[in-house]
């Protein structure tokens, strides 16, 4: 049995006692979990929990090599879910330290005490009747020189040691954690069970606030955690917390999905702060890879890249990330994760100075003249730029503001609409064919909206393996990277859906408003001369509906001159 | 610091280099212009990190130098009456004194250490062209750069060195542009290829190409480029990469081929755009014999037929374009008379001009538009 189990030192420092004394705990079933420092835990770590304690036996045997009681038939190898499968933790730190373990189970009339010094059992004698384990681990190394003097100092230990038990408390918000150094405390988890509770304890509620809720599930792979907004994003590349099956590792192996999963959304050099868990079938994961438990390997990565990867774009596309403001889907109520939301950016109000009303929602302003239908496009006059964003604009009733985006957004998907609804597949060829890799989950993204990509005007053919190539794209988007195009728009499609309270859309209308999306994406924020405001103007003007952009939004406020009067009190 | 400085020279020099001063960057000394006196007058220097440009500017120096100045400086002599204007600096180096006539400003400065030195040029490799083929060259190219930052290299233009001849490159993945010229010198490596931004090149030929005659050293060296002409410099940050094969998009053979007057087939182009207005909006070719029928409409406005004379060979044809991608093509060819030569109604059409003498001066590729 012991030799199928790698082997390998699991005590190097303070932070791999604390890891180890904390998964037992875990493992115990514990719903409080104490862990004490001194001097950075190189005189003493201890950790105490109201977990199930053990009897004098068991008490005895888990200071023997390779006694683990979880395991019992090599099969249960390939099942394995609890934290402390390898047995060798106790054995290995009493070898280096002096232990006293004090542990009584649930009822027991008395406890039991045991006590190691180097390796040795010097005692075994009945202890404390409180339900439970406490270890105590003192004078870490202290027979043997080498490793002592490799430690680092007491601050540096202890941040290593809070490191660890931070991903433990993250894999654990059902427990409260709490961790203590030279008698004082630096934080404590609630013990909830809401991720987010152990998120704003451990790093700030200013942090949390940060975070958005991630679930999904994806074949046999469940997501759940919290994403970072752009505004947590980091440079130094902490605040990434992966969690599998329970166990924290490492997060560089869902590394690739978080990247992409991010992208275009930080700035160069900004790394996304998550916590995940992933719940994976034990068969499709190896846990048994690295002594040190933090490496696990997954049966089928691309399965595991792709529910990442998704679960990640659902939740930060129901967002609006930078505005500040609440996406339509998220305002509304989402249970036990309403609260979190609600905990996030402040939902933005339409203010009663500036007020055009999306059709079909009740006039928010006091004007009778904000009424969209009040808007004569076609009068506007352009005045200049205001953000980079928005167009101000003089009308014969007032000012006008105008979101260049939205607004260029609405004149393309009408277009590309309206060249559809000709029958026309007016495509610009390109100079040499694109070649695009495809991404986990984008192979089927493809092969189910490639008749309504052909249809609008794309040219498209396979290039062998998980490779296209693009050789055309829709004359109304020329000038834009057909690849970047189709990769943008696979992202989206399939989960993107109608906008909320519009009549249900065909595929075709469907994807006509992601290319819009798309590529007015790439033009917002330009900056833009008063002729192609202008241009742009009469562009909307000639638009269907020209008040809101395809997902809705509206794309012009409006204030009225006698607003304008009554607020400079000359009414 | 004092000097004397001439109002003109001082408000050209002024423009010069006032586009390369970022207006918004984070650190204000780069919102400024370096002042620094040389051997026989001053020079100006201004830079965003990506570009920086250098001007000399003839001045009476009386007391030597250096203080960086806000940009707006640039507003104030252009205001100031021509004549002789007076700069010192107070003995700390914090400020300027500013006096023409009865007149005096103070402008507060900062010192000149803070602001980071332009890089200095290589003496090889560098290339030397005359002014006015780098201005017809920048011309030739420019347009056809890619405002689509997705691919970097798509966004500037490959300079290619090749013995005595030099081509400049741009494409955006829809049409191709070729330029070549002749280089007067060069010293060091033979063959070289850079990507120069497209922002940069522009700067380039403003900065450089200005005025008549003259000659400009191109030189590079790391990760940048050099442009020196006599009174200027620019240096630009170029874009690393791999700038695509252009050569095998340039179509070798032909299925018909058309030669007509330059400005007939560009007026009748731009004409039917003003039909094909919109994005997407085709203008369609058909080619026979001594006749190209120009044709575009668009449902809300109307249509537009045109016949232009031209001489022909090959097949017949029908083949769509976007307006805008003919029309900024035909502007550059500056023979009267032209080819345009193609290989099918959905591959690479290729236009240049016609005279055999000039035919490899410029040459625009452009990709049809397909119609369904």
């Amino acid at each position: 049995m012991a030799g199928r189990i790698a082997a390998g030192e699991v005590v190097e420092r303070p932070a791999s006692v604390v890891k180890e004394l904390v998964e037992n705990s875990l493992d115990a079933g514990a719903s409080r979990i104490e862990v004490e420092l001194v001097d950075g835990g190189r005189s003493l770590v201890k950790v105490s929990d109201d977990g199930e304690g053990m009897d004098a036996e068991d008490a005895r045997l888990a200071f023997e090599r390779h006694a683990t009681s979880k395991l019992s038939r090599p099969e249960d190898l390939d099942r394995i879910t609890s934290y402390g499968f390898r047995g060798e933790a106790l054995p290995s730190i009493a070898a280096v330290s002096r232990v006293k373990l004090v542990t009584c189970p649930a009822g027991a009339a008395e406890g039991t005490e045991v006590l190691c010094e180097g390796g040795e059992v010097s005692a075994v004698r009945p202890g404390p009747a409180r339900p439970g384990t406490v270890v105590w681990v003192r004078d870490l190394f202290f027979n043997t020189p080498a490793r002592r003097e490799a430690m680092g100092s007491a601050a540096a230990e202890t941040a290593r040691a809070a490191e660890v038990l931070a991903a433990l408390a993250l894999a654990a918000p059902g427990v409260a954690v709490s961790l203590r150094s030279e008698g004082n405390l630096l934080w404590s988890t609630p013990g909830t069970g809401n991720l987010l509770d152990a998120v704003a304890a451990l790093f700030g509620a200013a942090f949390a606030r940060g975070m958005v809720p991630v679930e999904s599930l994806k074949g046999p792979v469940r997501v759940r955690g919290l994403a970072g907004l752009p505004a947590v994003s980091r440079r130094d590349g902490r605040r990434q917390h992966l969690v599998v099956n329970g166990r924290p590792v490492t997060p560089r192996l869902i590394r690739t999905a978080v990247e992409r999963a991010y992208r275009g959304l930080l700035e160069a050099g900004r790394t996304p702060a998550f916590v995940m868990a992933l719940e994976v079938p034990p068969d499709r994961v190896d846990v048994n890879v690295h002594p040190a438990k933090t490496f696990v390997r997954f049966r089928d990565r691309r399965e595991v890249e792709g529910a990442v990867y998704h679960s990640l774009r659902d939740a930060l596309e129901r967002r609006d990330l930078f505005a500040g403001r609440l996406a339509p889907a998220a305002r509304e109520p989402g249970g036990q994760e309403g609260d979190i939301r609600g905990g996030g950016v402040e939902a933005r109000e339409t203010g009663p100075l500036w007020g055009l009303p999306v059709p079909g929602e009740v006039p928010v302003g006091p004007e009778a003249s904000s009424r969209p239908d009040a808007v004569d496009f076609g009068a506007l006059e352009p005045l200049g730029q205001v953000g980079g964003l928005f167009i101000a604009a003089r009308g014969p009733d007032g000012l006008y503001l105008v979101d260049q985006h939205a607004a260029h957004e609405r004149v393309l998907y009408e277009r590309l609409l309206a060249a559809g609804q000709r029958g026309e597949r007016a495509a610009q060829v390109l100079v040499a064919p694109e070649t695009l890799d495809l991404g986990p989950g984008e192979e089927e993204a493809l092969s189910s909206s490639l008749e309504v990509l052909r249809e609008t005007g794309f040219d498209i053919a396979p290039f062998g393996g998980r490779t296209v190539m693009v050789r055309a794209v829709p004359a109304a988007l020329a000038g834009m990277s057909g690849a970047r195009l189709v990769a943008d728009f696979l992202d989206r499609f399939g989960r993107e859906k109608a906008p909320p309270g519009k009549p249900p859309e065909s595929d075709r209308m469907q994807a006509a408003r992601i290319l819009a999306s798309c590529r007015a994406a790439v033009k917002g924020g330009e900056a833009l001369t008063l002729e192609a405001m202008g241009a742009l103007l009469r562009d909307l003007a000639g638009c269907a509906e020209p008040r809101t952009c395809p997902h809705g939004r509206p794309t012009v406020l409006k204030l009225g001159l006698d607003e304008i009067r009554r607020r400079f009190g000359r009414s | 610091m004092k000097f004397k400085v001439a109002q003109e020279d001082l408000a050209q020099s002024l423009q010069l280099v006032q586009r390369a001063v970022s207006p918004r960057s984070p650190l204000p000394v780069l919102q400024g212009i370096l002042i620094e006196t040389t051997s026989d007058g001053l020079a100006l220097s201004a830079t965003d990190q990506e570009i920086g440009i250098r001007v000399l500017c003839p001045a009476t120096v009386a007391e030597e130098g250096a203080l960086v100045l806000p940009s707006r400086l640039g507003d104030i002599v252009r205001k100031i009456p021509f004549g002789e204007i007076s700069f010192e600096a107070d003995a700390a180096g914090n400020t300027m004194d500013i006096t023409w006539e009865r007149s005096r400003f103070t402008i507060n400065g900062f010192p000149a250490q803070e602001f980071p030195p332009l890089p200095e040029p290589a003496q090889a490799p560098a290339y030397t062209i005359a002014k006015s083929e780098l201005r017809r060259m920048v011309r030739q190219t420019a347009f056809a750069v890619s405002h689509d930052d997705s691919r970097p290299v798509f966004t500037g233009v490959l300079f290619v060195f090749e013995g005595e001849r030099v081509k400049f490159v741009a494409t955006d993945g829809f049409r191709l542009a070729v330029s070549e010229g002749d280089l007067v010198d060069r010293q060091g490596d033979i063959e070289g290829e850079v990507i120069v931004p497209g922002r940069g090149v522009s700067e380039v030929s403003r900065v450089l190409g200005e005025e008549g005659d003259g000659q400009v050293k191109v030189s590079v060296s790391g990760n940048r480029v050099f442009f020196e002409g006599a009174r200027e410099r620019v240096v630009c940050r170029l874009i690393e990469g791999q700038f695509p094969p252009f050569n095998q998009v340039i179509p070798k053979q032909f299925v018909t081929k058309l030669t007509c007057r330059t400005r007939d087939l560009l007026d009748a182009c731009e004409r039917a755009s003003l039909i094909a207005r919109d994005v997407g909006q085709a203008v369609k070719l058909e080619i026979n014999g001594s006749t190209l029928v120009l044709s575009a409409s668009a449902p809300e406005l109307g249509t537009v037929r045109e016949e232009v004379a031209i001489e022909s060979q090959g097949d017949t044809l029908e083949i769509a374009f976007n307006p805008r991608y003919l029309i900024e093509g035909l502007r550059n060819i500056d023979s009267e008379k032209m080819t345009y030569e193609f290989t099918g109604p959905l591959s690479p059409s290729c236009m240049r001009p016609a005279d055999p003498e000039e035919a490899d001066s410029f040459i625009c590729v452009v990709l049809p538009m397909r119609l369904a």
